[in-house]
């Protein structure tokens, strides 16, 4: 073995362990300043299994019009969100993309932006705006829509990035206006790939839907935790497995529409 | 709808041209209708959506000066009781990298076993596959509640109430990314004698390296999201902070909170894009 | 014949530390002239092509088109320019979801109102139009089928028919051939050398195939590091002038699918 590969294994070596080492060394400051035990927590599970087969089961579903009507509610919120949200992100995902809003400064703005409404939680801003306008379904949409636009923005901008330059280019060769590239190929290359980022938010906002709920936004979620704070298990346990379902269902919904949809 | 015979303009002849009543037809409609028809519907549903869920406009409008007094008061930071804030927030940073750790490591045990190139047990893979959905399809902070229950509040419940979905999620995308490994290498090394372990730490591992790295990294990034949200529930951490700090409209300490969220979240995702590009290249 | 496009002291640089992408190039194209462009990777060939339809902005120097300067226009009257200037690529750079129909009167789009443009509102005379020239290369089978579902020679001539929907006056050719078998390549490139002679279209082809550029090519410009460093009648590209340009002595170059040296022993 020459000197050259002699050096470069001791290079690749050296940031293995670095890492290992800035590794091991996060894991036990997080471990004492958690004072987590990994081995009480799974020989403590015979509370956990009581808990469910005594006080959750059997669920209690003796009032099915208010969970299929918070069901509704819940559903409605989190695709009414998303639609609107998709449209609005749309329309700044192309501003954000250099080679359709060739603005260099407005695509930074824009990026920018979404990246603040991205990295706050949609509970967060639920939380906010319950303080200005109370408890409450718009309270949850409005939450959705600020959290699933900023997403989607950077979502369809990478799409547009990745997928749809060299047709754009194409396009604006001819000599075609900015509506023209956009219409006739950007938003025909890319549409798979937002139709794909749309049906993600889909099933996660209807998750995220759920939890709002629990904050007062609410749906489902509200239902559950009004239950839990009635010490009702028996009921919160019918709404959870109500919850299962829906996700599931609207999981199955969103792979079948992948397979027709893209191509 | 007739398909005619044409004359064009050079004399020439051609069978193939439709057309939409004297209008040649320049594409085939039919294989866009799936997307159109979606999206129609989609349309419909928003409408119906919204006007089922009774959402009262014009108290939104006129609550609008409030919503702007509340972000102004947010955006008032106020570093009172800074001490705590901090506190609450490594609580909450804490408990996702361990979450993220330890369902990593089991994430790894179970994804193995899920994916349908290397499990030993063709039923357990898909079994397995069913648990993830199921799993994640209980809201994390239930999963939460009902680990409070015994584990007690803090943030040891947390991290365990957070690990099912980290788990589950793993289980379900690591097995994908085992399942990407090209059947050539798998069975070059069965060719020569090496046993399952064997099998799994010097190809199927090193091979999907990359992307459960991606995973991993993509994972924590909403592990700390819901983190964050815990407090809410009742685990402790920032989002206990944001709260408290919210109902006793000490709305600067709140906004200073959310300062920090967004922050460290933004940090993270800068980070990992960095490492990302040094890792692909 | 006259000229139709001048390059004068053409110059890119791509930010203020690298090396200039292409530096002082110095050319003509007379109508209906062919000229190839030949040059290792990162000679600056994709990146001179773009500069002529402003799909990137030079640094320094002029371009002009028909006599008229189309390097310091506006943003609206580039249009105009593009429109008169058609490109095909390497990678084809089809919308593979639309008809082929579709993608061939993408070409007329420069010079439609935004209103028909954005929707797509063709006129009968540009479709039938269209449809003879799918007619007239043999595709019109293929008019409603999916871009995407054509091989790559079928793609590229969807390419090129768009580029001709424009009536242009020049065409720009970036790679044309570089992904394609060789029977796909051969009628592609006699597509383009037909289409330029008939109807007295200037042609600027970017090919690696240096045996290709000089049976296809009326001329040749030869590019190093961005430079030009030989410009003349694809007759007098001897040996030496392709070694200087690929800094490569022949026995190690593939021209042709044999090295050069053994193509002339042949004879």
């Amino acid at each position: 073995m020459n000197r050259v590969s002699e050096v470069r294994l001791k290079s690749s070596n050296k940031k293995f362990i670095i890492s290992i080492f800035i590794f091991s060394v996060i894991f036990i400051l997080s471990t004492i300043f958690t004072k987590f035990n990994p081995v009480v927590a799974f020989t403590s599970q015979g509370e956990f299994w009581r808990f469910i087969f005594v006080d959750f089961l059997p669920p209690n579903f003796s009032k099915p019009e208010q969970i299929l009507n918070a069901s509704l509610q819940t559903f409605y919120m989190a695709f009414g969100s998303t639609v609107v949200a998709a449209f609005f992100a749309l329309i700044f995902a192309f501003m954000g993309t250099y080679s359709i809003c060739n603005n260099k400064i407005l695509n930074k703005i824009i990026r920018g932006i979404a990246s603040v409404l991205r990295n706050i939680p949609a509970i967060i801003w639920a939380f906010v705006l319950v303080a200005a306008f109370g408890i409450g379904n718009t309270v949850g949409v409005l939450a959705l829509i600020i959290s699933t636009t900023g997403f989607l923005i950077r979502a369809f901008i990478e799409t547009l990035d990745e997928l749809a330059q060299e047709s754009i280019e194409a396009l604006r060769a001819t000599g075609a206006s900015t509506f023209a590239v956009i219409t006739q190929s950007a938003i025909p290359i890319s549409l798979p790939g937002f139709i794909s980022w749309f049906l993600y938010c889909i099933e996660t906002n209807i998750r995220a839907s759920t939890i709002l709920g629990m904050v007062g936004a609410g749906g489902i979620g509200l239902l559950m935790t009004g239950y839990i704070k009635q010490y009702n298990y028996h009921s919160a346990s019918a709404v959870i497995i109500t919850i299962i379902v829906i996700i599931i269902a609207v999981n199955l919904l969103t792979e079948y529409l992948r397979k027709i949809l893209m191509k | 709808m007739n398909e005619n015979v044409s004359v064009l303009s050079q004399g020439m002849y051609t069978h193939t041209v439709r057309y939409s009543g004297n209008k040649i037809k320049i594409k085939n409609i039919k294989h866009h209708m799936p997307i159109y028809i979606f999206i129609f519907a989609s349309i419909m549903l928003t409408i119906v959506s919204f006007f089922s869920l009774d959402l009262d406009f014009s108290k939104a409008v006129s609550r609008m000066p409030k919503v702007v007094d509340v972000l102004y008061k947010l955006g008032n930071l106020n570093f009172e009781n800074f001490g705590i804030t901090i506190r609450t927030f490594t609580e909450t940073v804490t408990v996702t990298i361990l979450a993220t750790i330890y369902g990593g490591f089991l994430g790894l045990l179970v994804g193995a076993l899920a994916a349908k190139n290397i499990t030993p047990c063709r039923p357990l893979s898909l079994f397995l596959k069913m648990m993830f959905s199921l799993i994640r399809a209980v809201p994390t902070p239930v999963w939460v509640l009902l680990i409070l229950a015994c584990l007690g509040f803090g943030m040891s419940a947390g991290i365990v109430g957070l690990v099912f979905h980290v788990v589950a999620f793993f289980g379900r995308t690591f097995a994908q990314s085992f399942e990407e490994v090209p059947d050539g290498s798998i069975e070059a090394l069965e060719a020569v004698g090496a046993n399952k372990f064997q099998i799994f730490f010097s190809a199927v591992l090193p091979s999907s390296f990359t992307s459960l790295i991606a995973w991993t990294t993509l994972r924590f990034e909403i592990n700390f999201a819901e983190a964050a949200i815990l407090g809410m529930v009742g685990a402790g951490g920032i989002g206990y902070t944001i709260m408290a700090a919210m109902n006793g409209y000490k709305y600067g300490r709140a906004g200073l909170a959310v300062v920090i969220i967004f922050l460290f979240s933004y940090g993270v995702e800068v980070l990992v894009t960095a490492i990302k590009r040094k890792v692909k290249v | 014949m006259e000229t139709i496009l001048k390059v004068e002291k053409l110059s890119k640089k791509y930010n203020k530390i690298s090396e200039y992408a292409i530096k002082n190039i110095n050319f003509e194209l007379k109508k209906g002239e062919i000229i190839g462009v030949i040059g290792p990777s990162g000679a600056g060939k994709s990146t001179l092509l773009r500069c002529i339809n402003r799909l990137i902005d030079p640094n320094e120097g002029k371009v002009y088109l028909e006599n008229e300067e189309i390097t310091s226009v506006n943003s609206t009257k580039v249009r105009n320019v593009r429109r008169r200037i058609g490109m095909i690529f390497q990678h084809y750079n089809l919308i593979n979801r639309l008809s082929v129909m579709q993608n061939v009167m993408h070409g007329r789009l420069g010079y439609m109102n935004t209103i028909n443009s954005t929707f797509g509102i063709y006129t009968e005379e540009d479709k039938r139009k269209a449809v003879s020239l799918l007619e007239m290369t043999g595709l019109h089978s293929f008019m409603y089928n999916r871009a995407g579902d054509l091989s790559g020679g079928q793609k590229q001539r969807v390419g090129i028919l768009r580029a001709i929907m424009q009536e242009p006056l020049l065409l720009l050719c970036d790679e044309p051939i570089a992904s394609l078998d060789p029977a796909s390549a051969h009628i592609v490139m006699d597509l383009i050398r037909k289409i330029a002679k008939e109807n007295n279209i200037a042609c600027l082809i970017n090919l690696h195939q240096v045996d290709v550029a000089i049976q296809y090519s009326d001329k040749i410009i030869g590019m190093k590091n961005g430079e030009i460093i030989f410009n003349d009648e694809a007759s007098k590209l001897d040996e030496r002038t392709i070694e200087e340009i690929y800094s490569k002595p022949m026995r190690e170059l593939m021209i042709g699918g044999e090295t050069y040296s053994e193509q002339s022993q042949r004879g």
